[in-house]
């Protein structure tokens, strides 16, 4: 048994090489401290997933990397330059899909693919054949007719072939169908496959957990968690379900260790244990335990554990009345 | 590439300002004898009806003047002065506060070319459509325009006022590109453009200078409230020499547009 608290994954020998890496940024507009410390570090040919709840800081810290915006203070560094200096160079190795509107509307999708292409030079029009064929979009139609899904999925079929190194994606799949979001994510594994590094913010963490090998967490804009998808589901304890041959009584998982024993049941319950369960299960022995089960925490409880959720109560009886 | 994207966004402008000015001179071509006739009858009923001798001298002047005075110097210049003034704003304001408004600003900038090349390109289309717009009207006055009017044209002061309008709209354009890069969206760098616009206008309506009609660009380009303010624009009393107003409206324009420039290299969406 491995201790919860350390990651499971060995850490390689070879340190992987950090494309991305951001420490102390922080980034104000007027009164509103939007960035106060973001920390980042991605690896090359990694799919790194920037999560938070909504103005949490991802999409200011995606423009920081993209040197659009400079931060108030800290360092950001792609391909090891300066991302506000040497903008730039950084911006010739890389694309980006914003995920607010960002598509010339009076530009016929055709129009838009053949002026976007231009500026990549190795540009690889197999791909985006084979993306568009896929997506089915009205290429002589103007972008201001698309729905929001198919001005995402033009984007998409721009950006994923333009043979750059690194892929910056604010929500890809914002907006889009199950079909055209599955092949998107093939896409997205496809060009990690070709070695191409990507950056990519998401609120859908089933397909975080499909797609990414790396997490950073943000929360009102601070950096609370950076690892692996494995490291993230195992950052507060594992997680322990135990079925009893009786009811349970108070102070049945009141063990050193335990926290946050969910009952579901009256004879069913979940906990987070923080120590070995080797250790724990001497303890639990003195309960007459029929089903036990035993593994990480999923991604989402996870997650709100780090944002600090706490569900709402609700009074059944409410006496004030 | 940005230069071509450039064009096509702003064709539809430049397409409508070009088709005022070819209409505007058809419509002086066709309708010339019968608006000389009338302009005289209008006279005669305003000095019999003692209008002010202001809107008696305008038609006198209207009537009396030849070229190079008034086909190239007034009807068309007026013209071209407030359709180019207005295409001047509209294609300054539209390359940075245009694109924020639409939301295309943080995509343009996440593209691979460099700030300068952007603000360059953005900048020099929108001028050289300008400038086309401005000397187009030119051409078809000398060619077309005044042999159907029977009236000799000089091309050199011909040349000399179109140029000297031409830095006028170069001002107008450079105040509004500046406008364009600071303000957050299309309409507050329009309003801004179209505020300078009007405070030069009110700058220039002293008594002093009521002389100089408004739709004579050395009356435009004089503007000696500024000189005062700035040391720049020479006195009114050299407004017989119109290169130099012309050039420093120019110099104006020039460092206005490296400001923008500047301001561009650090802005943010």
């Amino acid at each position: 048994m491995t201790d919860p608290m350390e990651p499971t994954e060995s850490v390689s020998e070879k340190q992987p090489e950090i494309l991305i890496s951001a420490s102390g940024l922080q980034k104000r507009y007027g009164r509103s401290h939007v960035l106060k410390n973001i920390n980042l570090n991605v690896p090359k040919g990694s799919i790194y997933a920037f999560i938070g709840p909504n103005g949490a800081g991802k999409t200011t810290t995606l423009r920081i990397l993209l040197g659009v915006i400079r931060a108030r203070s800290g360092e950001a560094r792609a391909f090891g330059m300066d991302c506000w200096r040497k903008s730039y160079r950084i911006r010739k190795r890389l694309a980006y899909v914003p995920c607010e509107r960002g598509l010339y509307e009076r530009m016929s999708g055709g129009q838009f693919l053949r002026f976007a292409k231009k500026f990549y030079p190795d540009f690889r029009k197999d791909i985006q054949t084979e993306l568009l064929d896929r997506f089915r979009l009205p290429l002589k139609k103007r972008v201001q007719a698309y729905s929001t899904g198919m001005k995402r999925q033009l984007f998409l079929a721009h950006a994923l072939s333009t043979g750059v190194e690194l892929l910056i994606l604010d929500e890809p799949t914002h907006g889009l169908d199950p079909l055209v979001t599955e092949c998107v994510l093939a896409e997205i594994v496809l060009a990690k496959q070709r070695g191409v590094t990507i950056l990519l913010s998401s609120h859908i963490l089933g397909q975080i957990e499909r797609v990414c090998d790396h997490v950073g967490v943000v929360n009102a804009g601070e950096t609370i968690f950076e690892g692996t998808l494995e490291q993230l589901k195992r950052y507060s304890g594992f997680q322990l379900r135990i079925k009893l041959n009786r009811a349970i009584e108070p102070g049945d998982f009141n063990l050193p260790g335990v926290s946050d024993v969910e009952q579901f049941s009256p004879t069913e319950a979940a906990m987070t244990i923080h120590s070995e369960l080797s250790q724990l299960l001497p303890r639990l022995a003195n309960l007459p335990i029929g089903e036990i089960s035993y593994g990480a925490s999923d991604l989402r409880t996870e997650l709100l554990r780090l944002y600090g959720y706490k569900p709402p109560k609700h009074d059944d009886n409410p006496q004030d009345n | 590439m940005i230069i071509r994207k450039t064009t096509d966004e702003n064709a539809f402008i430049f397409l409508c300002a070009l088709l005022i000015f070819v209409g505007f001179a058809f419509l002086t071509v066709t309708f010339w004898p019968s608006v000389e006739t009338a302009l005289t009858e209008v006279l005669d009923m305003a000095k019999k009806a003692k209008l002010p001798r202001q809107v008696i001298g305008l038609l006198d002047g209207i009537l009396k003047a030849q070229f190079v005075g008034w086909i190239a110097f007034r009807w068309f210049l007026m013209s071209a002065l407030f359709n180019l003034t207005l295409a001047a704003v509209f294609l300054g304001i539209k390359q940075f506060a245009g694109e924020r408004s639409r939301g295309t600003y943080e995509w343009l900038l996440s593209l691979p070319v460099s700030r300068s090349r952007i603000f360059i390109e953005k900048t020099l289309v929108p001028l050289a459509m300008l400038a086309m717009l401005n000397y187009i009207p030119s051409v078809l006055v000398i060619n077309w325009l005044a042999p159907t009017i029977g009236q000799e044209i000089k091309l050199d002061a011909l040349a000399k006022a179109s140029t000297i309008q031409m830095s006028i709209f170069f001002l107008v354009y450079s105040f509004s590109v500046l406008f364009s890069v600071c303000l957050k969206d299309q309409m507050r760098a329009g309003g801004a453009a179209f505020f300078v616009i009007a405070g030069f206008m009110a700058l220039s309506s002293g008594r002093r200078f009521r002389a100089y009609r408004p739709y004579n660009p050395y009356y435009w380009s004089d503007m000696p409230r500024l000189r005062r303010m700035f040391g720049v624009l020479i006195d009114a009393n050299e407004m017989a020499y119109p290169w130099r107003p012309a050039l420093n409206m120019a110099v104006i324009g020039i460092i206005l547009l490296i400001i923008a420039y500047l301001v561009f290299l650090r802005s943010e969406p």
